[in-house]
Parts: C-alpha cells; sequence; structure tokens
C-alpha cells in the first residue's frame, strides 16, 4: 500500500467521525426542539401540575429551580470571593498553592451523585435539616465554587502589577487595594463564574433529587426547610412514566425550557467575557 | 480603623480559603464514617456477588463490573471518534470556523445529563431493543453508548486544545520533509500531544464512571452480572445508578445504608485518583469551563 | 534564414537546461493585500541564489511558494506559474509530498522534533523506502559529516536533539533535509536566529554544498549574500526590482535602487 492511499484512507476516515459526529449533534438538539416545541404554550408555562405531573403546567419546576440557583450563587460568591482573593494576593508559599489548586480541582471533580450523598447525610440527617430546598442551594452552591473560585482568580490575577504597586504608593492599606482597585476590575470574572456555574448547577439532577424536591403536589416554599419542585427532578418524575405520551410530551417541553435556560446562561457568561477583552484590549 | 479593616478583610479571605479547602475533607470523612459499620461488619463479603438486603448480602461487585463495563463501552467509542473530530478540527478545518464548532460543542457539553436520560428512554433504548430483538432495550450497551455521547465533547475540546498548543513551525518542518498529513500526525503531532490528551481521557474517565442520571434511566437496573460476561446487552447497574436508585429507600444508619455509603466512597476515590492524575498531565489550568 | 531561426531556439533550450527553476508572473495575494507582484525569476542549477531584500518585502513568502509550504496559510491565493524541472507545479493534481522531497526546505528558527539527535536526521526517510539498521546508521553519518556536526555528535548520537545549541540545531535541521536527498535545497534565513561563529559554518556549508544542490537562499543580511551568492535576487516591497550574477548587481547594477541598496542598504520603494 503506497503512501498516497494511506493517507486517502486517513482523510476518509477523519470524514466519517466528522460526520457521526455532527449527525449526532443533530439528532440531539433535533429532536430536543422538535418535540419540546409542541409542548411549550403559554398555559404550560403558567400553569400548575397536575396528575403527577403528567398533566398542567410547570411554572412551580421553572421557580423551584430558579429558586435554588440563585440562592446557590449568594452563598457561593462570596466564600469563592475570599478564596480567589486569598489565592491571587495572600498566597505566596508555592507548596500551599499547588496543594489549594489540587484541593479546588478535587472538588470540581467529584461526581454530582457524591454530593446528593453527602447532602443526604450531613446536612439532611446529622443537621436534621430534613428535605429542603435551602440544602439544596447549599449543595449546589459548593458544586459550583470551584468554577467561581477559578474564574474570579483569573480575572484578579491577571491585573498588572503596577495597579497594585501603585495605589499603594497612594497610601492605600491592602485590603483598601484589593476592595478599591482589584475587586472592581476583578468582579466580571467572579460574574463569568457564575454564570457557567449557574448554567451547569440548573440541569443537575443527581445531587438534589433526594435532599431538596419533592416530585408532586409542591407549591411555593413559605419556609427554607421546604422541599421544591424542580425542571429536572421533574422530566426524571416524567420520564419514568414513558409509556404515557402525554407525560413524556409534557417532559419534553420541560427538556426545551431547561436547555434554553441553560443556553442563556452561558451566552450571557460568553458575552460578558467577549465584552470585557475587547475592553482591555482597547 | 484602617488598621481593622484590613484585618477583618484577611480574616475573610482565610475563614473563606479554609471552607473552600476543607469540604473536600469534609465530604470524604462523612463517607468514610458513614460506610465504616459496613467495612466492619461485612468486610471482605461486600466484593461477593450478591446484593440482597433481605438476607443482608451486600456484594458490591456486579455495581463495580457494570460501572467499568459501561464506562469501557463509553471510552471505546468516544476516544477514537473524538481523536479524529479534534484531528479535523484542529488541523484541517481552516481557523475561522474553529469558534463556531467550539461554541457547539459547549452547547453540547450543556445539555443536562437528565435530557440525555430522557432521550436515550424515548430513542436509544427502543433502537437497542429493535436491532437485537431484546425484550427490553435498557441494557449495559444502552447505557455506554449514551454515556460515550456524553463525555464526547470533553474528549474533542481537550484533544482540539492539545493539537493546537503546538507551535506550526512543526507542522512546517516535517511538511518540508515531504511527508504526508497523516505522517505528520502520526509522528510529529500525536507524539508531542500525548501527555494532554492522557489527561483528556483521564478526566473523560472520570466523568463517566460519575456520571448518574442517563445511566440510571437505561441500564436497566438488575444487579447482576451479566451471563456470559460479555453479554452486554442484558441489564446491569453501575455504582451510581445504584446509589440513586436506592439510596432515597434505605434508612439512615443500616447496614444497608452503610454498604451504599462505601460504593459512593469508593467511587469518590477513584475519581479523585483520576482527577489529579489528569489535572497534572493537562498542566493548563482554567480547565473547569466544560 | 533556418539557421537564423534556429539559434535563438537553441539558445532557450540551452537556458531551460541549465535554469531549474522558472517563475513565470508570480503574484500572491494574502485577503486583500498585495504580497508579491509579477515575479518572474529563474534560479540556475547548482548555484547558489540568494534573495535579498529589507524585511516585509515578500522574500519569504517567495521561497515559501517554490514548495508550496504556502498553500495553507488563511486567506492566500496565487496566480502565475512556477515550472520545475520542465514541470508546472501549480498544478492542483501535483503530489505535495513527493514535491517537497525534491524541493527541501529550512526554516528560519531551527525547528528538532523531540526525537533522538539520530531520529531526526533520518526523520524523512523512513516514509520514502525501507532502510536496515546499518544503512540509518551509514545515512545518518554521511549527512552528519555533510554538515560538519559528526565530529560534536557522534558519541551521542541517542540523545535528545533539543541538548544541542541552537547553531548545532540548525546544522541538524539542514542534515535532515539532506538525507532525503532533493535537488534544490530553500533556505529561509536560516542563520538569523543563531551566532555569528554557527552562522558563518553554515555559510562554509552552503558553498560546498552547492556542487551536489541546487540552493536558494533568503538572506536581509547584505554581507553574507556578498559572501556566498552566484546569483542575486533583489525584491522590495512585493517587486522583483532586478536579478543577475552576483559579481554584476553588486559592482555595477543596472538599477538605481539596487544600487542604493547594495551601497546603503537603503531602499525607497
Amino acid at each position: 500500500m503506497n503512501r498516497n492511499m494511506k493517507n486517502r484512507l486517513f482523510y476518509i476516515s477523519i470524514g466519517l467521525a466528522v460526520t457521526i459526529c455532527s449527525l449526532i449533534l443533530l439528532f440531539l438538539f433535533g429532536i430536543i426542539i422538535w418535540n419540546g416545541l409542541p409542548a411549550i404554550s403559554l398555559d404550560f408555562l403558567t400553569n400548575s401540575s397536575t396528575n403527577f405531573g403528567a398533566d398542567g403546567g410547570i411554572v412551580y419546576q421553572i421557580f423551584g429551580s430558579i429558586l435554588l440557583i440563585l440562592f446557590a450563587a449568594l452563598i457561593c460568591l462570596p466564600i469563592a470571593l475570599g478564596t480567589a482573593i486569598y489565592k491571587s494576593e495572600y498566597l505566596k508559599n508555592e507548596i500551599l498553592h499547588k496543594i489549594l489548586n489540587t484541593l479546588i480541582y478535587s472538588l470540581n471533580g467529584i461526581p454530582s451523585i457524591i454530593f446528593g450523598i453527602f447532602g443526604l447525610i450531613f446536612f439532611v440527617n446529622l443537621l436534621n435539616m430534613g428535605i429542603s430546598w435551602i440544602v439544596g442551594s447549599i449543595i449546589l452552591s459548593i458544586m459550583i465554587l470551584p468554577t467561581v473560585t477559578l474564574s474570579t482568580y483569573q480575572a484578579i490575577n491577571s491585573i498588572p502589577t503596577v495597579y497594585r504597586e501603585s495605589s499603594s504608593a497612594l497610601g492605600l492599606n491592602k485590603w483598601q487595594v484589593i476592595v478599591q482597585v482589584l475587586l472592581p476590575q476583578g468582579f466580571h470574572g467572579a460574574v463569568t463564574g457564575l454564570l457557567i456555574g449557574i448554567a451547569r448547577a440548573i440541569g443537575e439532577t443527581a445531587p438534589i433529587m433526594f435532599i431538596a424536591t419533592a416530585f408532586s403536589g409542591v407549591e411555593l416554599p413559605s419556609s427554607f426547610l421546604e422541599p421544591v419542585s424542580t425542571l429536572p427532578t421533574h422530566i426524571l418524575a416524567l420520564a419514568q412514566q414513558a409509556t404515557n405520551p402525554v407525560a413524556l410530551q409534557n417532559a419534553w417541553g420541560a427538556s426545551l425550557v431547561l436547555v434554553m435556560l441553560v443556553i442563556i446562561f452561558s451566552i450571557s457568561a460568553l458575552f460578558i467575557r467577549l465584552r470585557h477583552q475587547s475592553i482591555s484590549k482597547s | 480603623m484602617l488598621g481593622s479593616t484590613n484585618n477583618i478583610g484577611k480574616y475573610y479571605v482565610y475563614g473563606s480559603t479554609l471552607i473552600s479547602a476543607f469540604i473536600v475533607f469534609l465530604i470524604f470523612s462523612i463517607l468514610l464514617v458513614n460506610s465504616w459499620e459496613a467495612v466492619t461488619t461485612i468486610g471482605l463479603d461486600l466484593f461477593n456477588l450478591n446484593w440482597n438486603p433481605a438476607t443482608r448480602e451486600f456484594g458490591i461487585w456486579s455495581m463495580l463490573f457494570g460501572t467499568l463495563v459501561v464506562t469501557f463501552i463509553a471510552l471505546l467509542i468516544a476516544v477514537p471518534l473524538g481523536v479524529a473530530t479534534a484531528i479535523f478540527t484542529s488541523e484541517i478545518l481552516p481557523s475561522t470556523y474553529r469558534i463556531v464548532v467550539k461554541s457547539l460543542l459547549e452547547l453540547l457539553a450543556g445539555i443536562p445529563s437528565i435530557i440525555f436520560g430522557l432521550i436515550g428512554i424515548a430513542f436509544f433504548s427502543i433502537w437497542i431493543q429493535n436491532i437485537f430483538d431484546l425484550q427490553s432495550g435498557r441494557t449495559i450497551l444502552t447505557a455506554g453508548i449514551l454515556l460515550s455521547i456524553m463525555i464526547l465533547p470533553t474528549i474533542i475540546t481537550l484533544t482540539d486544545d492539545a493539537f493546537n498548543n503546538i507551535p506550526s513551525k512543526y507542522r512546517e518542518t516535517a511538511k518540508g520533509l515531504g511527508l504526508y498529513k497523516y505522517e505528520i500526525i502520526k509522528e510529529v503531532l500525536l507524539p508531542i500531544a500525548k501527555p494532554d490528551l492522557k489527561g483528556a481521557i483521564l478526566l473523560a474517565f472520570g466523568r463517566a464512571l460519575g456520571e448518574t442520571m442517563a445511566v440510571m434511566l437505561v441500564i436497566g437496573s438488575i444487579d447482576k452480572i451479566p451471563d456470559p460476561i460479555y453479554n452486554w446487552l442484558s441489564p446491569g447497574q453501575t455504582i451510581t445508578s445504584k446509589l440513586g436508585r436506592e439510596i432515597a429507600e434505605t434508612s439512615f444508619g443500616s447496614v444497608h445504608f452503610s454498604a451504599m455509603i462505601f460504593m459512593g466512597l469508593l467511587l469518590f476515590i477513584i475519581v479523585l485518583i483520576l482527577t489529579i492524575i489528569s489535572q497534572n498531565s493537562l498542566k493548563s489550568n482554567g480547565r473547569l469551563y466544560e | 534564414m533556418a539557421e537564423k531561426a534556429l539559434k535563438p531556439m537553441l539558445s532557450v533550450v540551452e537556458k531551460t537546461q541549465d535554469k531549474i527553476i522558472q517563475i513565470k508572473d508570480l503574484q500572491i495575494w494574502i485577503n486583500e493585500s498585495r504580497i508579491l507582484n509579477n515575479i518572474t525569476l529563474s534560479i540556475p542549477k547548482n548555484e547558489i541564489t540568494c534573495i535579498i531584500g529589507p524585511s516585509g518585502s515578500g522574500k519569504s513568502t517567495l521561497i515559501r511558494s517554490i514548495n508550496r509550504i504556502n498553500d495553507e496559510v488563511p486567506g492566500i491565493s496565487t496566480q502565475g506559474e512556477i515550472i520545475f524541472n520542465g514541470l508546472s507545479i501549480n498544478n492542483k493534481n501535483i503530489d505535495l509530498a513527493q514535491l517537497r522531497t525534491q524541493i527541501g526546505m529550512v526554516f528560519q528558527k531551527p525547528c528538532v522534533f523531540p526525537k533522538s539527535i539520530k531520529e531526526n536526521v533520518l526523520f524523512g526517510i523512513p516514509h520514502l523506502k525501507k532502510i536496515s539498521k546499518l544503512e540509518k546508521f551509514q545515512i545518518a553519518e554521511e549527512n552528519l559529516k555533510a554538515v560538519s556536526l559528526w565530529k560534536e555528535v557522534a558519541h551521542r548520537l541517542h540523545d535528545k536533539a533539543i541538548s544541542l545549541s541552537l547553531g548545532q540545531q540548525q546544522r541538524l535541521c539542514i542534515a535532515r533535509t539532506l538525507a532525503i536527498k532533493p535537488e534544490v535545497i530553500l533556505l529561509d534565513e536560516p542563520t538569523s536566529s543563531l551566532d555569528p561563529i554557527s552562522a558563518r559554518a553554515i555559510e562554509d556549508m552552503m558553498v560546498r554544498l552547492k556542487k551536489k544542490y541546487t540552493i536558494i537562499f533568503v538572506t536581509h543580511n547584505l554581507q553574507q549574500a556578498k559572501r556566498i551568492a552566484d546569483n542575486l535576487v533583489f525584491i522590495c516591497d512585493g517587486k522583483l526590482i532586478e536579478q543577475g550574477p552576483a559579481s554584476k548587481m553588486l559592482s555595477c547594477p543596472s538599477n538605481p535602487e539596487t544600487k542604493a541598496y547594495v551601497t546603503d542598504e537603503y531602499c525607497e520603494c
């Protein structure tokens, strides 16, 4: 077999792989949109679900999902900011830096179901908080902590030393330099990280399904310690009644809404990142 | 006054770093403490074949087997497909289109796993059922195929980055010596990108091991090793699907619960080791965005 | 009558025989900007042709189009014709890998592969033919000797090539190109990132190598061109200003711009 033939064969196999991947992509988005669109209507988005979710809309599920990620973001932000500032401005020791990095990456790598079990043991049982949405928010905030921390760290750490030196020379102490100079310039990193984290957290099912949610009969919670219903757990409940066509259609509708939410958060993150790149360039 | 805000600020950042750093330890110790009862009362019988809470048999071997086989199938499909596609996006596709491909991949990576589960139930398991004429399409193979699609974006993105980080002088020099494209890729680029590729595959491996929702919905959830063991068209169980299905129905504090947590601990340790190794071989930071 | 007609024809044939490469009306655009403008020139066989000109004049683009390594530059478009050994290389169906084994190239910055010294010398060969271990050693020795590197590395052929100095790396790159036995060697400012002594070593080597190879050498260092060139091609702002034997171009160039450049290294085009 000559070299030219081998080269052709190589191109053919690459082409085949690319075709398969494109078809997969097309198929996935195709069926999510194709099956989801007919299910979506104003009624679907504004009504509560009935008949164990098989009928009715998903308004409380949307609300529950938003509530969970909103509080997850609120809990995560201060800790992530503090950690990022420490990592960038206080930590000088190489070895400690490596250890902290390893811990952050490890936290990021932990499978989501493990977070669920941890929440179940620690918050629901040991701290006796019961199945409640705030536990879900806490667990999701832990899950997105690495993303937000590293994104903030990169934004703060990339601010040139000149800024630190010239503001110190004006008589600002370290904390004032951080609050008045570094944070305003690095805050976009935290926002980007939060949006990326939220885009991931809103679709998570495994960590919250046995600590924060109930599958049916849930409306607006009146305290921190009540379960809510969310989009992903709703889809899970409906998927398990796959033989019922109405339930399945509602599952597709909820899926499309969920994917749209994910895309909205991802695109806003991308937008902020791009805008900041163009600002720092000009 | 000035000094005190400085100190409060310092305590705040120290405090938040301590919290961030100790969460991993907290999770680990919670898992360890809660699996202790299973380890002491069941001991090595944990690695038996049978899982039957009624007879107090807690053998996790079939879950472990299911986890490994499903992940193996996923990597078997996704690695060649992903690496070949990454070669296309980094070496053949004009760089102007790269941003489009990257965005599409990010979209694909953003699809929540529960939706993959739904797609798996509604399509993949039906296809497998019809193609192989089975009673049920919820099999180990179905889970493996679904999982391969889910880890595909990770492999493509990381491999594409690995190839893109290779300076173009290597390509030009090899071209100048009269090598064909496949020879350049095989003999110059692949060896250089090898550590990064290893990191990418390990990371995908870790992700696949820990994936729960999609696998749980399509694997069939039977705690058995298929007979014969290469019959992947039979239902099975993974650690994650077992935990997802059963933990909520287990009473807290029982041996049964403890045995479940032991599986979680095992998964935790394996994935942690994989994450640390892959981070060391990937070297680049900021890889959390997938 | 017949004789008269024959004579110019014969001289044309003669000319094409000792001109290994001919470039006709070459124009190269990258996106909207024209990099090369109607270049027509010919390269004589077994001589050193130096392409000189200020930086940014298009020298590199010109030399890189001779083995079509430019092809994959984004937004590039080429017009005109380059003829090598009587065949046009701009043909779409031409086997580029084949072409590049006949027209070898050495780049500005030495680029060794992350392999041993010996593997680097032999890098291009296994694709061309199967060779035995003994042959491999002989080829490595022969080509490393040709670039005067043999004495320095003979005892450590299995060391990583990256452990060599930059000057040694560049000579290794030349040895690697020689090993695939090209007819023409293109060198794109091969000494610009090297120290003067290594640069001198490479210049001396070029003079030795021209018996066996046709050498095209891009440089922005006029002194270097004066030392080694048999022919000069002067390019400025994408235009060919003048070409001819080095002795003539350096002593009495016909073009005032060439004169300004070779005396003052100054160019106003």
